[in-house]
């Protein structure tokens, strides 16, 4: 369980998180939402250690994860948005640092980059951005850590490996696991991620879970406009409307559309989801 | 998957399922993907394949076997079909009458 | 102790690291391969231009050039390997890799310091002495004498101290100052790959000229007080530490300068001091 309370942090004298506080609880894919700048890799990097907040404190398993002791690297994995490569094959590259984590597991990661449809032969300095990707999932997934923190994991993948990712992400990952993916790219990951947060300047904007989101906004695709409606996109053959859910009929929830609710009501929706 | 409509996803799902059911692809006895499996076939949180297989379960539709998995029910089918038999007459037959008074056609002549 | 040091993590993860640091330092092995044969090269060519005929004979430089150029190329792998090895660490993609390493800091830290100031700077010597001794195995059967040897028997430093009333030249044996040295550029330099995120080499040459040189200086005046920095003119006799570390040619006995461990502490020192604030350092590094 992650824990964290009260957070402050600022790059050169500029706030970028302010107040925050959140809980994430195990076996949950937390949606990191938001605009480019907003903080999304910000608190990724501060959740792993990479970073310490300026005020507030960051509770992993109740340890401050800035420590970086072994025990705690052991049982997570930061997945940055740009990733180099080494001088080595796929394979090699897996055997050769798999065996620091301990729940790593060579045949996984064989399994993995066989379902991403990468070749683990070849050498990784010769890979193209979206194939050096894969292999860093396919480690990722295969050290079968609790805590992932994945920055934009689908930048750079074709559109065929994003779905591929999206199974190897539901198939791979422990039962306890808290995996946290930022994304700008919702479409990718758009029933992967549950609960929700969408994050805006210094701010939190929302925290839900999609039965929670469900269960107060209602996701009209009919097409026939709605009074009352919060928000409405008409393009052709994707019309949906968001009005608040009085009735508490469960629709499905369109993530692009929730975006954009919560943007434009930001005060009505904070005092909606307010626990 | 392409999940349109207006249905919550994890419903959806137990109708891709009932269907299997009713199309006899599914019978009595086998055994459905696990929670994580399915996760990645239907390319969903596997969250919400737990609240579909809850559904089902409450439902008598599929039972879990701890440690092994989720089997369809002995009276699943029939089951099933009950429920979407009620969910027509509900829904779904109400809407095609209005249409059929709005395009001024008599039953007899389609049928 | 298992989360500051295990033996066995400490031992893989030393030689993942040095597979990936002989990997960075690509053409400097092929360098100090073919270094033996560059002085050959040299008078060669010399003895081709100016007398029209080869001639291997007068393979030697002067000791002042030897003691010289000893010092720049150690100099230059003492910058080089730092940052090449190290300098991804101030990058988000690979210096995430590295702090991330389910290792901890201070193994971490050791393996950097015994990569940088030892293994490395030996391996490149053992390079140098295969081609040496393959060249002296071949062309000088019995007569010849490993360049490297040579070098470091020779490797003093002549001081004049002669004054009003006497002559004598000293000869200094310098080994442990060019290593000292060795350590100090090196240390600085890994210092400089780990906190600059940019400039790396420039803030590296002024930290050691401005920072790191200065300190040792000061450190050698506490120490030493009466030490006047061009004339060592304190004359010790059967000196263990001098007898143990010191080379001295027989010839010399009278007029050799011994050094006590006064006289060369305060470079150490200041390394040991480095040492632990590369450790603070690498242990609070934020990304």
């Amino acid at each position: 369980m992650i824990e964290i309370q009260h957070l402050d942090f600022a790059y050169n004298g500029n706030k970028v998180l302010e107040n925050i506080s959140m809980q994430m609880n195990d076996g949950c894919i937390y949606g990191l939402l938001g605009e480019n700048g907003v903080g999304k890799t910000t608190l990724l990097t501060l959740l792993c250690g990479l970073k310490k907040p300026k005020e507030g404190a960051i509770f992993v398993e109740g340890k401050d994860p800035f420590k970086r002791t072994p025990e705690q690297l052991a049982n997570q994995y930061y997945l940055p948005d740009e990733v180099s490569p080494m001088a080595m094959k796929a394979s090699a590259f897996a055997n050769e640092y798999g065996r620091f984590w301990t729940g790593f597991d060579m045949d996984k990661f064989n399994e993995i980059m066989a379902l991403l449809e990468s070749d683990a032969e070849q050498r990784m300095d010769r890979m193209s951005n979206g194939q050096l990707k894969k292999v860093y999932i396919a480690f990722a997934l295969a050290c079968n850590a609790k805590y992932y923190y994945l920055d934009e994991p689908t930048n750079g993948l074709d559109i065929p490996s994003k779905a591929l990712f999206r199974k190897a992400l539901s198939r791979y990952t422990r039962e306890d696991s808290v995996v946290v993916i930022s994304t700008h790219q919702v479409r990718d990951l758009e029933n992967m991620i549950d609960p929700i947060i969408i994050m805006d300047k210094r701010d939190v904007l929302l925290n839900a879970t999609i039965a929670e989101i469900a269960d107060k906004l209602y996701f009209d695709y009919s097409g026939e406009p709605v009074p009352d409606a919060l928000y409405s996109e008409n393009a052709p053959g994707m019309a949906v409307q968001v009005r608040a859910n009085d009735e508490h009929v469960e629709s499905k929830v369109n993530i692009e559309a929730l975006f954009n609710t919560v943007h434009h009501h930001k005060e009505l929706i904070k005092g909606m989801f307010n626990k | 998957m392409d999940f349109n409509g207006n249905k919550a996803i994890y419903l959806q799902i137990t109708d891709i399922i009932c269907d299997r059911i009713l199309s006899r692809e599914l019978k009595p006895g086998d055994r459905i993907p696990s929670v994580r499996d399915a996760g990645a076939d239907f390319q969903v949180n596997p969250n919400t394949i737990v609240r579909s297989y809850e559904k089902l379960t409450d439902e008598g539709i599929i039972y879990n076997r701890r440690g092994i998995g989720y089997f369809i029910a002995d009276g699943a089918f029939d089951t099933v079909l009950e429920q979407q038999r009620r969910e027509f007459i509900e829904q779904e037959l109400p809407q095609i009458k209005r249409r059929l008074q709005l395009l001024d056609l008599n039953p007899s002549d389609i049928f | 102790m298992n989360q500051i040091f295990n033996p066995a993590r400490f031992a893989a993860y030393l030689l993942t690291e040095l597979k990936r640091a002989a990997g960075r330092l690509g053409g400097f092995w092929t360098l100090f391969g073919v270094a033996v044969l560059l002085p050959v090269l040299r008078v060669f060519m010399y003895n081709r231009v100016y007398y029209n005929h080869p001639s291997y004979e007068a393979l030697t430089i002067q000791a002042g050039l030897q003691l010289f150029l000893v010092l720049i190329i150690l100099s230059i792998i003492g910058i080089a390997i730092p940052l090449r090895c190290y300098g991804m660490t101030t990058e988000r993609g690979q210096g995430s890799g590295f702090f991330m390493l389910p290792v901890s800091s201070f193994e971490k830290t050791l393996s950097m310091i015994l990569i940088t100031l030892v293994i490395a700077p030996a391996l490149l010597s053992g390079v140098y002495l295969l081609t040496d001794s393959i060249l002296v195995a071949t062309f000088a059967k019995g007569t010849g004498q490993l360049s490297i040897a040579y070098i470091f028997q020779n490797l003093y430093m002549t001081v004049n101290n002669s004054s009003k009333n006497t002559v004598s030249i000293l000869k200094v044996n310098v080994f442990p100052t060019v290593i000292a040295s060795y350590m100090c550029t090196a240390l600085t330099f890994l210092i400089s790959a780990v906190i600059f995120r940019e400039k790396k080499f420039t803030f590296g040459i002024l930290l050691h000229l401005i920072g790191v040189s200065s300190v040792i200086s000061l450190l050698n005046q506490l120490l030493n007080p009466d030490y006047v920095p061009t004339l060592i003119n304190r004359i010790h006799h059967e000196d263990w530490v001098s007898n143990t570390f010191f080379v001295c040619p027989p010839d010399m006995v009278g007029t050799f300068v011994s050094l006590s461990l006064k006289d060369v502490a305060a470079a150490p020192i200041i390394s040991l001091i480095m040492c632990v604030a590369l450790f603070i350092i690498v242990r609070n590094k934020k990304l």
